[in-house]
């Protein structure tokens, strides 16, 4: 994967906070800041797939998908003069614009509509392993899609990208005892959601490749 | 079974998906530098009016200060004028 190989890059510690700073990102920082179309353009390339990734949690229209990516790099673009590679590695100050983008896309689309159908829950049989991954991932995503926007996010980030809450709060900027709380609300809600739709069946049988 | 292990094993096989790649990057930059250009002027009307207001308050200070008389002086003499 082109992230992982970009992961690769020489990278400093700083001993004081034991973050990992990555020196082609701060160089590209550097020259983002200044105004350097390219060094932005660099920067952006290196992180696009691990964006892509996390905003394809948020969205599974690939015209929307397409559209949050590139809000995350202009909200990053935008605020890059606020950030400090000593207090966090680029990547982590990313994902958090990233999650913000993503929870502000929930928010508003929640707003125009309450909530959405869950559609697409058939236990069609899938063509390959790859696609028993997409069936299972289109099934959570319209399973969580029945919950609020908050509770929304700390499950996503949960099941999809399996933060734990420390990693949950530093994404989304919530204390750590507002986190637990929450994900024990979102849980709560969930649970009673597939019990009142008598889903358990249904989503092992998604979970094993709908056989 | 509880219902959230299903969820749970779904969540499992619902990581392998790949997700679709975009090529956004240049689109960003571009769009970027757009919308700080409509930024900046309102910046700068923000940080004139900040600065306008700042004078205006320290001018208000100021002859607040030099007013020789308390505006509110009078009426505690009206207080001490009823009292015995």
């Amino acid at each position: 994967m082109e992230y992982a190989s970009a992961g690769a890059v020489k990278t400093t510690d700083d001993p004081v906070r034991g973050v990992q700073l990555d020196e082609a990102d701060g160089s590209h920082c550097r020259q983002c800041a200044a105004g350097d179309g390219d060094g932005c353009t660099r920067l952006f390339k290196r992180h696009e797939p691990k964006i892509a990734r996390q905003m394809w949690r948020f969205s599974r229209d690939r015209a929307v998908h397409a559209e949050l990516v590139q809000e995350v790099f202009v909200q990053a673009y935008l605020s890059l003069h606020r950030y400090r590679p000593t207090s966090a590695p680029f990547e982590h100050w990313l994902a958090r614009i990233a999650t913000r983008v993503g929870y502000r896309f929930w928010k508003h689309q929640a707003r125009r509509k309450r909530t959405e159908s869950l559609h697409g829950l058939t236990l069609a049989a899938p063509a390959s392993a790859a696609g028993d991954a997409e069936e299972a991932a289109q099934t959570l995503h319209d399973l969580l899609a029945q919950l609020p926007a908050a509770d929304r996010l700390v499950l996503t980030l949960m099941y999809f990208d399996e933060c734990n809450i420390s990693e949950i709060a530093g994404r989304t900027g919530w204390n750590q005892a507002m986190t637990k709380m929450r994900l024990y609300r979102a849980r709560r809600r969930l649970r009673r959601i597939i019990e009142q739709k008598n889903l358990t069946e249904f989503l092992l049988g998604a979970s094993h490749g709908s056989a | 079974m509880d219902p959230l292990e299903a969820v749970e094993a779904l969540a499992r096989r619902a990581r392998a998906e790949r997700a679709p790649q975009t090529d956004v990057r240049i689109a960003a930059v571009v769009s970027a530098g757009r919308r700080e250009q409509r930024l900046m002027p309102l910046a700068w009307s923000a940080g004139l009016s900040a600065i306008a207001a700042c004078i205006v308050l320290a001018l208000a200070l100021h002859s607040n200060k030099s007013t020789s008389t308390d505006p509110i002086a009078p009426l505690f003499q009206a207080a001490e004028v009823q009292l015995p």
